[in-house]
């Protein structure tokens, strides 16, 4: 116990000897100690991410039958989006938790097939959507600032809404006069790791956030759930999913 | 020290260097000089395609050249009656016409287009001088070459949609050129027959053997013209073969003066060339006034008298109220290649096969009865209004196009199509100039009902869709949640702010 706290006193010292030298970043990179694992650290303030991982939609769910398979089969279809989430309530090296917005986009295309049954025609069907999600995001920060082990729980909860559009060859569709495009709603979660970056090169990374405030860098992956059925009464086309995600995060 | 003496010297050196001016000005006046007058005013055009608005005021095309379009020119000559009582306007086009010593007949670098009285500030000159070529061989001035005999006409137009059409089209080409006293170049190569001569409507001229483009006849009292060819300029028929000589330096500017309609496909590019037009103030023998000022003016135009090539390897796949086409590129596509145009017959529009036939008989005189073309046959791909390899008339223009693309695209919708109906469908090009190549292949599918995504997404019982504000009740709840969500994080950040001020 006495090394422990020997150790650790030892550890202050060394950081309050740190703090106390000239700190900056010149064309050699970082120095005085902002060099050494980034102890000092802008404020931060959002997170962003680039996102990406496969989207089937759950539009045979709800449904007789099952037309989003029999159209476009059984292919993976992938999504790309962002999101940005604003840490409006942080305790440093602990916790953080703010709103967050994300969109993505994923489409889905195929031959469609005769209306007689006899095979397919040329012209294409298709299914765009751009799922977006307005939620609260938790980031649980205390493994990767306190611990050795540089990876950051977080849980999202939210709103789900996604437009939607349905063509045939080079026109939009439509049945009984309403066109085939439309907005959904329901709700979204995510329980999902992010995977800091810095500690691979603790030099770089206190390089970035003294230069461009990028407080961490890494890599994230998600499961990603959005139920958008309207809440259940299925007013609008089930166009949901259950995914993976996976990608880049900036926290800033 | 006071600045007034200053500036009264100032205001007297300014007046002075006005004054002075002024009697340069007046002095400059006094010199011929020459200009084109700006291009609202100087240059008038009246184009006679569909499509003027693309085109450039100096742009010219295939179809601005066979319709033998004008364009007037407007000049100011200055200098005075002393200038304009010895010297007269002419129109030259090649390089360096300003030149005398190019000035030599029609030489090799510069043709005469047009010769103005004195006095006389407008001149009309034919695209088809501005396109056609710098220079001709044979013999000097007002000699005129010995014209050649008329090559054999082609066939007469295919039978025009009314009850009489060009069957004829053996007629001899044009009777040789006649020498004249301006030139043999009203001649041409035998290349247009007179065509049909039982007919006053189409066939009227026959299809040229050797013109790679076909337009309408004549529109005659029984309909349509079928696909004779465009009556010839005031000299169609009458041909040197081997020569043809200039029009004369002193001749005065006639019908006659005209390139013949054969050069606008002899002079054929694909991609655009370009040219410039002097207007020169000489006397009688072309010079130059002495001491001129400016004594030319210069106009550049650029002329392209060529469509692009067809698409290769067309294929027409089935769609609803379409046929998916799908192609590559010309390997000798030019670099202004613009877009491609779907071609379909019968003509687009939908309705039953007979319907869309009937689109395609054409309007009809007072003394003929509308024929149905026979729909396309099962057995033979082949239309009844293009063909492969020529280039679409006018009427099919008008009539069957059925979409177009940009260039770029190797795959596009011919529509909008009768669902049940056969149809021949075609490709063809258009380069930046609004010049159409000629036909790609035909290819011949019937339009089916096919079921898309969203078709089969209601027939399964979905309740989506109907446009994007289509979202019903549920909006309300999904707001209110979406304001409660916003209402916590802002009083999360309060309290969070309250937190660190009761800290600090």
């Amino acid at each position: 116990m006495r090394n422990l706290v020997g150790t650790l006193l030892g550890a202050g010292a060394l950081l309050a000897a740190t703090s106390a030298r000239a700190q900056g970043v010149d064309e050699f990179g970082a120095y005085g100690g902002l060099e050494n694992h980034g102890y000092i650290r802008s404020k931060q303030e959002v997170a962003f991410e680039v996102r990406f991982g496969p989207y089937r939609p759950n539009v045979d769910q709800g449904v007789a039958g099952s037309p989003y398979k029999t159209i476009f089969g059984d292919d993976t279809r992938w999504q790309g989006g962002a999101e940005l989430d604003w840490q409006i309530y942080r305790i440093p090296k602990l916790l953080s938790l703010g709103p967050g917005f994300g969109f993505g986009y994923t489409h889905s295309a195929a031959t469609a097939p005769l209306a007689s049954g006899d095979g397919m025609s040329a012209q294409e069907t298709t299914l765009g959507i751009i799922p977006m999600h307005l939620v609260a995001a938790f980031r649980f920060d205390y493994l990767a600032d306190r611990t050795p082990i540089p990876l950051c729980p977080y849980a999202k909860l939210g709103l789900g809404y996604a437009l939607w559009w349905s063509s045939i060859g080079e026109h939009s569709t439509e049945v009984d006069h309403k066109p085939g495009r439309g907005a959904s709603y329901g709700y979204v979660w995510a329980l999902g790791v992010f995977l800091r970056l810095d500690p691979l090169d603790s030099s770089a990374a206190a390089n970035a956030d003294a230069s461009l405030g990028i407080n961490h860098a890494g890599l994230f992956i998600e499961w990603f759930n959005s139920s958008l059925n309207g809440f259940g009464t299925n007013s609008g086309m089930e166009v949901g999913t259950n995914t993976w995600v996976a990608g880049l995060g900036l926290e800033i | 020290m006071s600045l007034r003496p200053r500036l009264s010297t100032a205001l007297l050196a300014s007046a002075t260097l006005l004054l002075a001016g002024g009697a340069q000005a007046q002095a400059t006046n006094t010199t011929a000089s020459i200009y084109l007058k700006n291009n609202n005013e100087g240059v008038v055009r009246v184009h006679s395609d569909a499509y003027p608005l693309y085109l450039s005021l100096n742009q010219f095309n295939q179809r601005n050249c066979i319709d033998n379009e004008y364009v007037t020119f407007n000049v100011d000559i200055r200098g005075g009656p002393a200038v304009t009582g010895a010297y007269h306007l002419e129109a030259w086009i090649g390089t360096a016409c300003d030149m005398r010593s190019s000035r030599v007949g029609n030489s090799a670098s510069c043709y005469n287009v047009g010769i103005a009285g004195q006095s006389v500030e407008r001149m009309e000159i034919a695209v088809r001088n501005l396109v056609g070529p710098l220079s001709t061989s044979g013999g000097g001035d007002d000699t005129g070459g010995t014209g050649g005999t008329g090559g054999t006409g082609g066939t007469g137009g295919t039978a025009g949609l009314g009850d009489t059409g060009g069957t004829s089209g053996l007629d001899t080409g044009g009777t040789g050129g006649t020498s004249s006293s301006l030139g043999g170049d009203t001649g041409i190569a035998g290349t247009f027959g007179n065509g049909g001569t039982d007919s006053s409507s189409a066939g009227t001229f026959g299809t040229a053997g050797l013109f790679p483009y076909i337009i309408p006849g004549g529109s005659g009292g029984n309909g349509t013209a079928g696909t004779g060819i465009k009556p010839l300029a005031e000299t169609a028929g009458t041909e040197g073969d081997t020569t043809t000589t200039e029009s004369g330096l002193d001749g005065p500017e006639s019908a006659a003066d005209v390139q013949p309609i054969s050069v606008c496909a002899t002079t054929v590019n694909t991609t655009p060339l370009s040219r410039t037009l002097y207007f020169v103030l000489v006397d009688g023998d072309g010079n130059a006034p002495p001491a001129a000022s400016s004594w030319f003016a210069k106009w550049p135009y650029n002329y392209d008298m060529g469509g692009p090539s067809a698409p290769t390897g067309v294929t027409a796949g089935i769609g609803e109220s379409a046929l998916v086409m799908k192609w590559a590129q010309a390997p000798d596509a030019p670099i202004d290649l613009k877009q491609y145009i779907f071609l379909c017959d019968p003509p687009p529009g939908g309705g039953s096969a007979s319907e869309a036939a009937a689109g395609a008989a054409g309007q009809g005189g007072e003394d003929s009865a509308e024929e149905e073309m026979p729909p396309i046959s099962d057995e033979l791909c082949k239309s009844n209004v293009f063909t492969e390899g020529q280039v679409p008339t006018v009427d099919v223009l008008k009539n069957n196009v059925c979409g177009n693309v940009q260039s770029t695209s190797t795959g596009g919708e011919a529509g909008p199509l009768a669902n049940g109906v056969r149809y021949a469908v075609a490709m063809a090009s258009r380069d930046s100039y609004w010049n159409v190549g000629p036909i790609s292949n035909v290819t011949c599918n019937t339009p089916e009902l096919v079921t898309d995504f969203y078709e089969a997404y209601k027939m399964a019982g979905g309740h989506g869709g109907g446009g994007f504000c289509a979202i019903g009740r549920v909006k309300t709840h999904a707001l209110t949640t979406l304001f409660m969500l916003g209402a916590l994080g802002l009083i999360a950040r309060r309290r969070a702010r309250g937190t660190r001020r009761g800290q600090s």
